[in-house]
């Protein structure tokens, strides 16, 4: 029983750090309907800068942190300003390969300035640190990152909810000519989507760079870890990214756990594989995600 | 008030939509937009309210100006600000939202939560089945209803010229009646409405003063009562047989406006 207590507790964690990059990917999709590849660079640049910052310059960890998702946030806002507001009204396939494009800049970037070594990542803890409840360890990094992600999923309900640029970015969501013609500057909708994803995400990469000790310039993949998450929770869903998170990382941990009871037949890769197999059975009964709407064109 | 100088527009630099429209809304006055499909009424409305460049449309040609000053290379949000607001044709209510999200939205150019609250109270009033169905996704009214949140959304930024893009379409005779009466209700408060219509009988019994417009250029500019009264107007959107109709396009087609008749304010 400790045994699956400890698998579920790692697994909720791992499906926040999948919520938090899954939700930058719908904020943006939400906002203009088009998927960011280059969410994975974001994150890679994000946690590249806080781990030089800590590591090279010698700074506190929670002075290294803000400065990594400004770095991010204003990666995010300049391409928005400079590559996508000329964009606007475009095929959403257009936008898609400059994203591509952008990753792909921003990841050569990552190698020039950093080489394509294998670094420490940046951490505020020891490793062992955390305490003990009933035989289930409780590490620090965990905590964290499902406090962080609780926080941040209220601060964002409350953003959405009650705000003013919140609403902007419901209805801009929703139907963008009539957004516009309310006075809503759909332009800057945008730019708040781009800088809150870009920030969002970034916290999800350091959050799993605490987690895996050592970032190199594939750390970005982890986004397409965080793809089925938001795939099987509705691309258009912020709500169902954490959902869907949450359900990746805790079958993807539980499988792992338990794997080594299988027959030998079924090997050790299977938790690479169960998050794919849970997002086609979940597709095949709601083809447009537990919490998508059925107007979502299929990509 | 509002004045447009021979406005011309194409679409993606090569689509001419508006070919020289020049036309005039004096201050709290109903003016009707009629024409066939295609005749340019919807682009002269997005002119106007800045909507021209998210569908790859452009002002080639002449000025638009409000209260004597341009307006044609302002943002759709600044227009709004100097209180033009455009409902689009076929309601495009945020149908995910609630239906006072809806009107939360209408209001979201305006600073001064007093004249909000003066707006939302006012929508209220001409639309009291809004403020039964407050709390409700505007998804699940009725199309009358929808229609009406539509143009309480927009009154929430507290136009002095309301642009209505076909208000009655799809909807039955009363639900067109009550939205007629609405529209006049709304202008006996002092705001100015263009309206665009199929509907010819509707708009102008509604109206002030009437232009018709086919294929980018005004054919006709006359007080509503005398435009019920030309034979033209009569034959083609008053119904007949369809070569009569056919017929009646083709003079219309051929008319250009008098100067006098563009011009009837000065």
């Amino acid at each position: 029983m400790a045994y699956f207590l400890q698998l579920v507790f790692a697994g909720a964690a791992q499906g926040c750090i999948y919520a938090l990059i899954g939700l930058g990917f719908s904020i943006i999709f939400k906002a203009s309907q088009v998927i960011n590849f280059a969410q994975g660079e974001l994150l890679l640049v994000g946690t590249y800068v806080v781990a030089s910052a800590v590591l090279n310059w010698h700074l506190p960890f929670l002075l290294a942190l803000p400065l990594g998702l400004l770095v991010t946030i204003v990666i995010g806002l300049l391409f928005e300003r400079l590559v996508l507001r000329r964009m606007i009204g475009r095929p959403p396939f257009t936008v898609l390969m400059i994203t591509i494009g952008l990753d792909i800049i921003l990841r050569t970037l990552v190698i020039v300035g950093w080489g394509s070594r294998t670094i420490p990542a940046a951490t505020p803890f020891a490793i062992t640190s955390g305490f003990n409840v009933a035989g289930v360890h409780l590490g620090s990094s965990d905590l964290w990152t499902l406090g962080v992600t609780v926080v941040l999923c209220a601060a964002l309900y409350y953003f959405f909810r009650h705000t003013r640029y919140g609403l902007a970015m419901r209805a801009t969501a929703l139907d963008q000519e009539a957004a516009l013609a309310m006075g809503i500057d759909v332009r800057n909708v945008y730019a708040l989507a781009w800088g809150l994803a870009a920030a969002i995400t970034t916290l999800g990469g350091v959050l799993l760079a605490i987690d895996s000790l050592a970032i190199d310039p594939n750390f970005g993949n982890a986004a397409l870890v965080a793809f089925p998450a938001i795939i099987l929770g509705g691309l258009d869903s912020v709500s169902g990214a954490v959902v869907g998170g949450v359900i990746i990382g805790l079958t993807s941990v539980l499988t792992a756990g338990y794997e080594s009871r299988l027959p030998a037949v079924v090997g050790t890769g299977l938790h690479e594989v169960t998050p794919y197999l849970i997002m086609i059975l979940i597709l095949m009964i709601r083809p447009y995600g537990l919490f998508g709407s059925r107007k979502v064109e299929r990509v | 008030m509002l004045e447009l100088q021979d406005v011309a527009v194409t679409y993606q630099n090569v689509i001419p939509a508006l070919r020289g429209v020049s036309l005039e809304i004096p201050e709290k006055v109903v003016v009707a937009l009629l024409g066939t499909n295609g005749a340019g009424k919807t682009t002269l409305l997005r002119a106007v309210s800045g909507l021209l460049p998210l569908h790859r449309g452009a002002l080639v040609g002449g000025r638009i100006l409000w209260a004597g000053e341009r307006i044609d290379r302002l943002s759709p949000t600044r227009i709004v600000q100097l209180g033009i607001t455009q409902v689009l044709e076929g309601r495009r209510i945020f149908d995910d939202l609630t239906v006072d999200e809806n009107l939360q939205a209408g209001a979201i150019t305006v600073r001064n939560p007093a004249a909000i609250r003066r707006a939302y109270d006012r929508v209220m009033s001409l639309f009291p089945v809004l403020a039964e169905r407050r709390s409700s996704r505007a998804g699940y009214l009725s199309g009358g209803e929808q229609q009406m949140l539509a143009i309480g959304r927009a009154l929430m930024a507290s136009p002095r010229l309301l642009l209505l893009d076909e208000p009655s379409l799809g909807l039955a005779p009363f639900m067109v009646q009550r939205i007629r009466n609405i529209i006049a209700e709304i202008n006996a408060e002092g705001t100015a409405v263009l309206l665009v219509e199929q509907n010819a009988q509707m708009a102008l019994s509604v109206a002030h003063y009437g232009y018709v417009l086919e294929t980018g250029r005004v054919v006709l500019a006359a007080p509503a009562a005398r435009l019920l009264q030309e034979e033209n107007i009569r034959q083609f959107y008053l119904g007949l047989r369809e070569g009569e109709r056919q017929l009646a396009l083709g003079r219309l087609r051929q008319r250009r406006a008098s100067a006098a008749e563009r011009r009837w304010l000065s």
